[in-house]
């Protein structure tokens, strides 16, 4: 015995020594993480619901023996498909100064270095996230920050996000939906981290969101407000509820057209979102908040059964300045994190869902959005796009022994907490993460098939009852689709008075409607063209307090609030004065959303219900036409909401500042003799501010043999007017043998933007400053002239423009500016006596034929200006015409000029790539080409693919410059 | 022979730690895996003792300062300097440091020992930048001294328009103002 203690004793070490080592890594490891951040910090995400001593320390427990189980057992799976990597490299010594005191220490940029492009370029980096999963374990999120001159893919800054979720994909899942629905979305991927060249695992790559982000969506940039009243942004001495109070909000993004400061737009959103049982503040809504998008921002919200957003955070709002408007952004919108097996198909998780809710506006776009998404399959490509990640992320998933989720321990172990994370973090074995990947992709399945059983379905129904001896039409409308027209077909014809009301009940009192304007009187049959809406209940609400109602996922004891909310049956009443006497209807047809036509169904009887909380059900003012044949004077600010008819010969006079705001379409019908006339009404007097044609409404609008003069501009707190002529989120616009001339005070003569806009033969002339702003459009300027320019003739950015048999001469900046990502084609142009001829920066491609470039102090010049775009310009240059330029051409070097078969007078010096000058260049032959080819590609990209292949028909390939036309 | 004796010694002595370290570390484990009610007292003990010691201080510091003791502002400063100098704003004594600071800057106040308040207000804003009530408290001690009143308005001015939503800092401003427009008058 005391033998086989004596060699027990002396071998003891194998086995005490290890033990011992290990024992001591795991107290110091656990007393650090404990005593730092739950005894000084106490920060509860991390072990909500549980000791966390005994959580820390199982935590590290369970991870190390996963890593000796990996150490020893990990497959291989570096040949699979995986992810997207993402290599960062960053001094051991930045790493510990990083971790010396989280999470202060953690929020200040260290330098480091992103392998990008086979380079290894310097970044800075720093951890971010307002929670301790972000930073407190081992895998910790990242924010990356590039230099200006050298962006990630067209970004500054972009976060590395450890996923928070048993599942890990529910926030890039979301993402993708947000993406796919077409909402504003920062870039988002699923990426492998490698720090240091060690794989960290599965990360969210997220864009941070900026102004880069509205500029590569095509967005003016403008405000974007960000809504955190959590951890570190909380504040104290105020109600924590971001819709009471707009000052509490930051910006992301900010219009720089107005003070960094200023919040004036969402003042007035707040105070909207304040009243909204208030008609007049609900109208306004609807004007202000873009309702589609708001409509299929809701429908994403039911579609990932979202419980992120709420009173206090995860709020970001863009304010679009062109079209005044409130656009949602998607951020942390973190989907499916309730284990539910309900679905909840209505919701409201903050006091702004509670006041769209009450828009009639709104829940159609809503209703809309889901239908549309189910209608265009794209419930299937969703499902598909997650197998796809999860096949990619699998292999990552099975090399990682990190992963710190909160999750039950057994299925069926009840949550801790009401509210997210439902249960305590702990570390899980991959083919855990991978199993429950795969049950979520279940459970979405079986969520889309829950809601396109209540939205995608083929409208409600129609009762009617007879009509009473009043000439009452009882109607009843179910289901949750909005009633977009009823066709009355009648047993006899049509007689008696023509006038129709519509009639419903609010809150008990009965409003009545004339809607005689929007009914087709048929001989056996009325149409009636008005939208009517199914009732939706909301619940009341704390006016002091703001929202209390529970998001998803709460306990079933909140349920009855939830059942409260929705729709419900809708009564009207449609009133024919005598239109019924002696009549009998036959049958009523409706038209549920303007795609699904029933017939109604006749009742016995009806019984009455009032709307409670639905505003503004029937306009007050339906559309008409309105049309000006004398001379009208504009005082003040005139809103004209219908379509706008102005006869040849009218003079419209505008007193000092005054402003004309058009909504609906405009016609100006003027001709060569008698043109239309927008003047100042004296002479000598202030420039008047604007002619505006703003938002759908004016598509198609036409304006010809029109002159404006003396005009400015209008700027106001919630939008900005800066051309004399402004057309704002407007298609297919024409401008047709138009002059424009004397503008004052303001940038722009005429300013398009989010256009679609052809300017025929138009003239501008002393211009202020830019003559033509056109800011991400369409346009076509044909055939115009453009004169003194004060800064430059045509301005573009983001944009897509083609000039053709165009002057633009003595501009005192450039005859053409391109830039900020746009394309340019060009025939057959006179660039004449400018500053600059024809300028091309930033990211702009621009292929120019059979022009002249006479007697400008700089023919053509390309450049990078502006950091935010990768590149500087591009330019084709085939068979065009120099002479009696100061200097030819300029290009820096992050921009190309190749020209092609051209006369230039005298030849420039060509530099290494940036100015290519093909041997057919020439100063001898100066108007007859020598190659009868026209070049189209540049350096293997086409040039002329952006534009309708038609236009280039106009090129003349014999000739070198332009035609000898003469204008106006 | 004496140095393999001093070997064996040694090596006796390490196997001796290895083996109480492996005793204690298998204890451990057994307490996490058997025992979890335990390692859960322990916390709430550990947490329980932490917290103890500057909630007391602070408890005393207020029933001197009621009592109107010579050692109350001591006893305050000195909680503030020693026991709570580290705790920053995500810590979990953040809620009792701006106890603290209210306390320190209601006591000197009405010892009308300005510097002392004020010194303490900027510490308070340091502590917190998006304290409205330490930025508030701080105009609203300033008007009550005539010589400062200016100072106030202004600062009520700049807070009342960054927040003109917060009813806090709006009623100061309007207050303040209703109160010099009756002396002037």
């Amino acid at each position: 015995m005391k033998k086989l203690i004596r060699i027990l004793w002396k071998y003891s070490l194998w086995l005490t020594l290890p033990v011992s080592i290990v024992f001591s890594y795991w107290l110091i490891e656990v007393s650090e993480k404990y005593f730092h951040f739950h005894v000084l910090q106490d920060n509860f995400a991390v072990v909500v619901g549980e000791s966390a001593l005994y959580q820390v320390g199982l935590n590290r427990f369970n991870g190390y023996l996963l890593d000796f189980k990996a150490n020893w057992f990990l497959p291989d799976t570096t040949k699979e498909n995986r992810l997207k990597k993402i290599n960062l490299f960053v001094p051991e010594g930045s790493l510990a100064e990083l971790n010396s005191d989280l999470p202060y220490s953690g929020r200040e940029y260290v330098e480091a270095a992103l392998w990008d492009s086979g380079k290894l370029e310097k970044v800075k980096m720093r951890y971010r996230g307002s929670f301790a999963y972000h930073w407190a374990q081992e895998k910790k999120s990242i924010r990356v920050k590039t230099r200006k001159s050298k962006l990630y893919n067209g970004m500054r800054r972009f976060n590395l996000v450890v996923p928070k979720t048993y599942e890990q994909i529910n926030n890039y899942a979301s993402y993708k939906l947000a993406e796919m629905m077409g909402l504003l979305v920062p870039r988002v991927d699923m990426v492998e981290l490698f720090l240091n060249g060690k794989s960290k695992g599965a990360y969210l790559f997220l864009e941070d969101l900026e102004e880069l982000t509205l500029r590569s969506n095509h967005l003016m940039p403008g405000d974007i407000y960000e809504g955190e009243l959590i951890t570190q942004d909380r504040y104290t001495g105020v109600s924590q509820n971001l819709f009471f109070h707009p000052s509490l909000w930051e910006k992301a993004a900010i219009n720089n057209h107005y003070p960094e400061e200023s919040k004036k737009p969402l003042e007035k959103l707040v105070s909207l979102v304040r009243n909204p049982g208030n008609p007049a503040a609900q109208k306004e809504m609807s004007e202000i908040m873009d309702m589609d998008a708001w409509g299929l921002f809701y429908a994403f919200q039911v579609l990932i059964q979202a419980s992120h957003l709420d009173n206090v955070h995860n709020w970001r709002i863009y304010y679009d300045p062109a079209r005044s408007k409130f656009v949602p952004v998607v951020h942390d919108p973190l989907g499916y994190t309730f284990q539910n097996e309900k679905v909840y198909t209505e919701f409201i998780g903050s006091d702004i869902h509670y006041a769209l809710s009450m828009n009639k506006d709104f829940l159609i776009a809503r209703s809309r959005a889901l239908q549309r998404f189910f209608e265009n399959g794209l419930d299937q490509q969703y499902l598909q796009k997650i197998e796809d990640v999860y096949n990619r992320l699998k292999p990552v998933i099975l090399n990682d022994t990190r992963i710190l989720v909160p999750a039950p321990v057994n299925p069926d172990d009840e949550p801790r907490s009401e509210g997210w994370p439902q249960f305590p973090f702990r570390i899980a074995s991959p083919q855990e993460i991978l199993g429950a990947i795969k049950k979520l992709e279940e459970r979405i399945d079986d969520y889309l098939y829950q809601i396109k059983q209540v939205y995608y379905s083929p409208g409600g129904e129609l009762f009617y009852e007879m009509p009473d001896a009043k000439g009452r039409l009882p109607l009843l409308i179910s289901g949750n689709r909005a009633v977009e027209k009823i066709t009355i077909r009648f047993l006899k014809p049509v007689k008696g008075e023509k006038k129709i009301s519509l009639a419903y009940l609010l809150r008990g009192e009965e409003q009545v409607f004339d809607i005689t304007k929007l009914a087709e009187f048929g001989d056996y049959s009325i149409e009636i063209s008005h939208t009517l809406m199914p009732d939706y209940h909301l619940p009341p609400m704390n006016k002091q307090e703001g929202l209390q109602l529970p998001g998803l996922g709460q306990k079933e004891s909140n349920s009855d609030t939830q059942e409260e909310q929705g729709y419900r049956p809708s009564y009207y009443e449609l009133i024919f004065k005598d239109l019924l006497d002696e009549n009998e209807i036959l049958a009523i047809d409706v038209d549920f959303d303007g795609d699904v036509i029933k017939r109604a169904v006749k009742k016995e009887s009806i019984e009455k219900s009032s709307f409670e909380t639905l505003q503004n059900l029937v306009e007050n003012n339906p559309s008409h036409t309105i049309v000006w044949n004398d001379n009208i004077v504009v005082q003040g600010t005139r809103q004209v909401e219908a379509d706008l008819i102005i006869r040849p010969g009218t003079t419209i006079r505008l007193e000092p500042a005054a402003n004309l705001i058009i909504s609906g379409r405009l016609l100006v019908q003027g001709v060569a003799a008698q043109p239309v006339r927008f003047l100042p009404l004296k002479e000598g007097q202030e420039p008047w501010g604007v002619v505006a044609l703003k938002g759908q409404g004016a598509n198609s609008s036409e304006l010809r043999h029109a002159i404006f003069k003396g005009g400015s501009g209008f700027k106001g707190d919630l939008f900005e007017y800066s051309g004399m002529v402004s057309i704002h989120d407007v298609d297919d616009a024409l401008l047709d043998n138009c002059k424009f001339m004397d503008n004052n005070l303001v940038d722009d003569m005429v300013h398009i933007v989010y256009a679609d806009a052809t300017f025929k033969g138009c003239v501008f002339e002393r211009s202020l400053m830019d003559a033509l702003d056109i800011d991400i459009s369409t346009a076509r300027v044909e055939s115009c002239h453009f004169v003194e320019s004060g800064n430059d003739a045509l301005d573009l950015m983001d944009s897509q423009v083609t000039v053709t048999d165009t002057i633009l001469e003595k501009s005192g900046d450039k005859g053409i500016s391109v830039g900020e990502g746009s394309r340019l084609l060009a025939i057959n142009d006179h660039i004449k006596n400018n500053e600059i001829g024809i300028q091309v920066k930033d990211g702009s491609n621009a292929a120019l034929y059979n022009l002249d470039f006479v007697g400008n102090k700089l023919a053509l010049d390309a450049y990078k200006k502006n950091w935010r775009y990768g590149s500087g310009g591009k330019v084709l240059v085939d068979k065009n015409y120099f002479d009696s330029n100061k200097k030819v051409v300029a290009a820096d070097n992050k921009s190309r000029i190749h020209v092609y078969d051209s006369y230039i007078n005298p030849l420039p010096a060509e530099h290494k790539k940036r100015i290519v000058l093909d041997s057919s260049v020439d100063m001898k032959k100066d108007r007859q080409a020598k190659l009868l080819a026209t070049q189209t590609s540049l350096r293997g990209e086409d040039m002329t693919a952006d534009f309708v292949p038609d236009i280039l028909n106009k090129i003349v390939s014999q000739r070198r410059g332009a035609s000898n036309f003469v204008q106006h | 022979m004496a140095k393999n004796r001093m070997i064996k010694f040694y090596l006796n002595i390490l196997r001796g730690i290895a083996l109480f370290w492996a005793l204690v570390s298998l204890s451990v484990v057994a307490l996490w895996a058997f025992f979890p009610e335990t390692v859960r007292s322990i916390d709430d003990w550990i947490v329980a003792h932490y917290v103890k010691s500057p909630q007391e201080k602070l408890a005393q510091c207020r029933t001197l300062i009621q009592k109107n003791n010579d050692n109350a502002e001591e006893c305050i400063e000195s909680l503030l300097t020693e026991k709570l100098s580290n705790i920053r704003k995500e810590d979990r004594f953040a809620r009792l440091k701006r106890d603290a600071f209210k306390e320190a800057v209601v006591f000197f106040n009405k010892k009308r020992n300005l510097d002392k308040a004020t010194f303490w207000l900027d510490e308070w804003i340091h502590f917190d930048e998006r304290d409205l009530t330490a930025k508030v408290s701080k105009a609203q001690i300033y008007f009550s001294y005539p010589g400062k009143r200016t100072e106030s308005l202004d600062s009520l001015s700049s807070l009342n328009d960054k927040y003109p939503d917060v009813e806090m800092v709006t009623k100061a401003y309007r207050d303040a103002l209703r109160f010099s427009k009756n002396i002037n008058q």
